[in-house]
């Protein structure tokens, strides 16, 4: 209790409120204009975040996350066109309402049933972190590197319709993981001779050359998209007309419960996210109620329930365990990473203060995605028609000085256009990018774990199937790929 | 045929390539540990093994064609000139890049206020600047504009 309010007292100052209530509308923004990714905003924020103080980065990164996930339910109700992945199955029942006339309802539904999303998610993370933190305790490093290997497959077998290149992707990850001095011996690996390339591929400039640059050339193809969204009628939307009554929000009560448990609990699943958790609580939804897909309410609340639970349920994986529920969760990895956070059981154990502070942080991040998004909801409208000539220069200058910022290198920032236009001609091509960031992190954790088991087991790599918690998380990776590949060939029949 | 494949090709050399370097990286003994060369051999001969998978498939299933639009390569080949010569000054360059990144990304046809694309680049290019020089204090590289601010 002691520590709880010592947390808030000191996240409650005017620099940290600023910079959150900043961070939440730079969400929302990116998150709804179209082709502009949560990760993206993320990834964006991390230089800036990397020179404030914990605390204060956190609700940054937070509030661009929760806003970028709640911004793009905007387009995807008013046009059809989903912000980003997070608002793809609210596009049905969303784009429907407006066509009947009634738009601000729900937008105002998929503001509230994010909410609900979002705090459901938050207790689940606050109760179940500490738990799942005090079990990985017991993991030795045999537990760690099968756990690593289940993360990463999971990942390839969820992103993308490919499982095949999704591993490919997994494996150069890996690969360009090991670049730089072996921190087990110190040899030098992949450095072609170069002092630049000892410290192994920065992980910051990667992550903005795949996910700003790499999205933007790829958003650079479909401008048509954007230029669409000029067309947007202005409706007048008064504040009152956005609120569901009463009435509705307790009939769909039990949907937006639902869809956040399920929320939570996909994207508490290392590997997978909201694009899986939309659908699964959509179908949900529809399974109950046939009206849904006409246009109803509980069709927008449910995978908005659905995405904002992810939220939360990606830092449960991410905190307790270290390994990262999904793309976003791995961004805030990196970040906490950056600024000599080590996420794991061992922060629970040793650095409380930390993680309640990001609980609280996460905390205050759902009221400022709320209140900006009820707020600002015509400017953010507006947004909308920013011509894509003014926005994708931007964005691509900000990436160049993001990863620049972080060590004042030129190289970095040709490492990250290498990295992006890399990242351009994989998506081009049906790659998906997500399994490659995994392996470039989990590459670094799984490495040494893998050779400090073997040190253990004295060179008899049969012991990884001796015990119990490895074991099983053989057979689960085993069964993933398994799955994956009758599954993918039962489609194809 | 090789069109076709040309991922997988250019995979499975980067495999192969990466796997001898992996097999040269020198080992140092401590006892019980497989060295520092395992895991890098091991994902390069993972990687033949799933591009000659992918390859295999690919002789039965037909891969969409993908095109890259003019605009996407002019905007990278832009980006790539604008980094190389960032360091003789960031703020010009940027006002450089974002004039001439708008005129490549406007609709053929279309008309665009020269006055707003500049008026937009001088201003964002300077904010920026400011922004992360005083409130951050990253230095960017823009001799021009710090002899202005010095005086």
């Amino acid at each position: 209790m002691e520590i709880l309010s010592e947390i808030i007292k000191e996240a409650l100052n005017l620099q940290t409120l600023l910079w959150l209530c900043g961070g939440t509308i730079v969400g929302i923004i990116l998150g709804a204009l179209p082709g502009l990714t949560a990760t993206m905003g993320l990834t964006l924020m991390i230089p800036v975040s990397y020179y404030l103080p914990m605390g204060t980065a956190m609700g940054l990164l937070l509030g661009v996350y929760l806003g970028a996930v709640l911004g793009a339910s905007i387009p995807a109700i008013l046009l059809g066109i989903p912000g980003n992945p997070n608002a793809i199955a609210t596009v049905y029942d969303g784009f429907e309402m407006t066509k009947k006339g009634k738009a601000g309802k729900a937008l105002g539904g998929a503001i509230i049933a994010s909410f609900f999303g979002g705090i459901i998610s938050l207790i689940l993370l606050v109760f179940l972190a500490p738990q799942i933190a005090r079990i990985a305790l017991m993991f030795g490093p045999p537990e760690y590197f099968a756990l690593a290997v289940f993360g990463l497959t999971i990942i390839a077998s969820v992103s993308g319709k490919d499982f095949l290149k999704g591993l490919i992707m997994a494996t150069l990850g890996i690969m360009l993981s090991m670049v730089g001095l072996d921190n087990m011996t110190g040899i030098p690996r992949f450095t072609f001779g170069s002092v630049y390339l000892l410290d192994g591929i920065p992980l910051i400039p990667a992550l903005i050359g795949l996910y700003a640059f790499g999205q933007v050339f790829s958003d650079i193809g479909s401008l048509k998209t954007f230029e669409k969204i000029k067309k947007i009628s202005s409706e007048k939307m008064r504040l009152k007309d956005l609120f569901p009554s009463l009435k509705e929000l307790w009939k769909n009560f039990r949907t937006i419960v639902e869809s956040s448990l399920i929320g939570t609990g996909i994207g508490a699943f290392p590997g997978t996210g909201a694009s899986i958790a939309v659908f699964i609580a959509y179908s949900r939804a529809k399974k109950r109620n046939k009206e849904v897909g006409s246009g109803i309410l509980e069709g927008v609340m449910a995978p908005e329930a659905a995405n904002n639970g992810v939220t939360g349920g990606t830092l449960i994986p991410t905190l307790a365990l270290g390994i990262p529920g999904d793309a976003a969760g791995a961004v805030i990895l990196s970040a906490l990473i950056i600024k000599g956070v080590q996420p794991g059981p061992l922060l629970f154990k040793y650095d409380i203060k930390t993680v309640y502070t990001i609980f609280f942080m996460l905390f205050l991040a759902n009221i400022t995605m709320v209140v900006f998004q009820l707020v600002g909801i015509r400017m953010f409208i507006k947004m909308l028609s920013i011509p894509s000539r003014f926005l994708i220069p931007a964005i691509l200058i900000f990436s160049t000085v993001g990863s620049f910022a972080l060590r004042e290198r030129i190289s970095d920032v040709l490492i990250a256009l290498a990295f992006g236009i890399a990242g351009y001609f994989l998506s081009l091509y049906k790659f998906p990018k997500a399994p490659l960031l995994l392996g470039l992190i989990l590459g670094p954790i799984a490495e040494p774990q893998f050779r400090r088991s073997m040190m253990l087991f004295q060179g008899d790599w049969t012991k990884f199937f001796t015990r119990p918690i490895s074991l099983s998380l053989f057979i689960l990776t085993a069964l993933t790929i398994a799955m994956t590949f009758l599954r993918r060939r039962r489609q194809r029949t | 045929m090789v069109a076709k494949n040309v991922v997988g090709i250019v995979l499975i050399v980067i495999g192969v390539a990466y796997t001898i370097m992996a097999s040269r990286i020198p080992s140092r003994a401590v006892p019980g540990d497989p060295g520092p060369s395992i895991i890098p051999m091991g994902a390069g001969i993972l990687l033949v093994i799933l591009s000659v998978l992918l390859i295999v498939r690919n002789l039965r299933r037909l891969e969409e064609r993908v095109n890259v639009t003019k605009k996407t390569l002019f905007m990278i080949l832009l980006t790539i000139l604008y980094i190389l010569f960032l360091k003789y000054s960031f703020t010009l360059m940027t006002m450089l890049y974002s004039i001439v990144g708008a005129f490549i990304l406007k609709k053929s046809g279309e008309r665009i206020s020269k006055w707003m694309v500049f008026l937009f680049s001088v201003i964002f290019s300077i904010s920026i600047y400011l922004i992360f020089s005083l409130l951050l204090d990253v230095s960017l590289p823009d001799p021009v504009m710090e002899r202005i601010i010095e005086r």
